[in-house]
């Protein structure tokens, strides 16, 4: 017996604490998961939020809301600013999940995550994806809406990049064309579009012609409204010739070499200066038609709003509507 | 009375002239295009500070000559930077937008607002 007696106590002592535990015990199920996700996404603690979201679908691979879990896990990486993260699994999302009600929102963020990286050029790839993929009239007058502006707002980025080579107003204007009737009374795009086809008629400089006209120095800059440009590269120009021409009356061959090599540095610099002004000037002209017409619309409809938040428990993206 | 910035782009031509000069004697060994930016390098280090911080655009006029050698060669860098000495605090003022460094005005013109419309890089 007395050999027995530590056993005893040894077997109570580990008893104990069990029972002590037991009910401290909690049994996780999908729905609290879930909801813990939810409540954290709410109270914008979007990095917590992700990770509550990624332990839901690594806890309960097979339940229904998995596709939405892990369209919710890019979308609390894009606000808590985790843009590479953001995209891996928005990008997931629109591949593995295609046939789900997120494969567009997906898209759509992925697309607005873009332009936040600075990259248009993808957003704009990404919306055209989307474009050839959807059968939904919706989301296709969504997606040719969203595309119709990006291409207008970034029309200078998207230019400026080799990525992209076709001139983006022209395309602008062939998406909104694309969407339905339905979806134009929607978005009131219709004004917009009338005014969109002024850009044509914008009085515009010929870089050829300020190329030709540079051959007087100054002249190019002078068609492109630029005076006090023209007036100093006709002066340099005219007093560097000037210069070299005396020079080699005097018989000092080597300054007027000099002078004429800089000077024929300066003379094309005003022919480049001129080509680039008139360039420079009708990229200004187009910029400010497409702010005009970006304000225009907004002031007409505050009923669209391009920012996104959340509603519902759920997340508006790229654009709000209030009918 | 020429405006301040005006004799900033009017000085510019006989230290260009120099420079250049002391390059193309200097550079036989070297190729231009790589010595040109330690010639710009020479006259931020030496004239420069004499000189006086005096140009209305940013980058200033040398950072600009040295960029756009360093990214189109030397033939077109020279004839970029040249057409920008001549725009200096003209009316590249009224048409770009200004930037604040250290409390002063300047005007943003970096080498991608000149060749945006013939350059992919």
């Amino acid at each position: 017996m007395k050999k027995k007696l530590p056993v005893i106590f040894l077997w109570i002592f580990l008893l104990f604490p069990i029972n002590g535990f037991s009910k401290d015990v909690v049994i996780v199920d999908a729905l609290r998961q879930y909801q813990l996700a939810q409540t954290l996404f709410e109270e914008k603690d979007f990095s917590a939020a992700a990770y509550e979201y990624i332990r839901f679908f690594h806890l309960f691979p097979n339940h229904e809301k998995v596709a939405g879990a892990k369209y919710q896990t890019g979308i609390c990486f894009f606000y808590a600013g985790r843009f590479e993260d953001a995209g891996r699994h928005l990008e997931k999302i629109a591949s593995d999940f295609s046939d789900s009600g997120f494969a567009p929102d997906a898209m759509f963020t992925l697309s607005e995550l873009y332009v936040t990286t600075d990259d248009p050029g993808k957003a704009a790839s990404v919306l055209r994806d989307l474009l050839t993929l959807t059968q939904n009239t919706s989301v296709h007058d969504r997606a040719c809406f969203m595309l119709g502006w990006l291409l207008l707002d970034k029309a200078d980025v998207l230019k400026s990049r080799s990525d992209y080579k076709v001139y983006p107003v022209r395309e602008a204007e062939k998406y909104f064309s694309m969407i339905s009737s339905e979806g134009k009374k929607k978005y009131r795009i219709e004004d917009s579009m009338t005014s969109l086809e002024k850009i044509r008629h914008l009085k515009k400089k010929s870089p050829a012609v300020a190329g030709v006209l540079s051959i007087i120095p100054g002249g190019g800059f002078l068609y492109c409204g630029r005076y006090r440009d023209a007036l100093i590269s006709f002066l340099l120009n005219s007093s560097l010739i000037l210069a070299a021409y005396q020079s080699f009356e005097n018989d000092n061959n080597f300054l007027g070499g000099a002078i004429s090599f800089v000077e024929a540095g300066f003379y094309t610099g005003n022919i480049y200066g001129s080509v680039s002004s008139a360039h420079k000037y009708n990229k200004q002209k187009q910029k400010e038609f497409i702010d005009n017409l970006k304000q225009e619309y907004l002031t007409n409809q505050d009923k669209i709003s391009f920012q996104t938040g959340l509603i519902n428990n759920g997340v508006a993206l790229m654009f709000k509507y209030n009918f | 009375m020429l405006p301040r910035y005006n004799r900033c782009s009017i000085a510019w031509g006989p230290i260009v002239f120099i420079l250049i000069s002391a390059s193309l004697v200097c550079a036989q060994e070297k190729a231009q295009s790589n010595y040109f930016p330690d010639v710009i390098h020479f006259y931020q280090e030496y004239i420069s500070p004499v000189d006086g911080d005096r140009c209305s655009m940013y980058p200033s006029c040398s950072i600009y000559f040295k960029k756009s050698v360093k990214k189109h060669g030397l033939l077109t860098g020279w004839i970029m930077g040249l057409d920008r000495l001549v725009r200096c605090g003209g009316d590249e003022v009224k048409n770009s937008f200004p930037v604040w460094i250290d409390g002063r005005k300047h005007t943003y013109d970096p080498v991608e607002n000149n060749d945006f419309w013939w350059s992919d890089k």
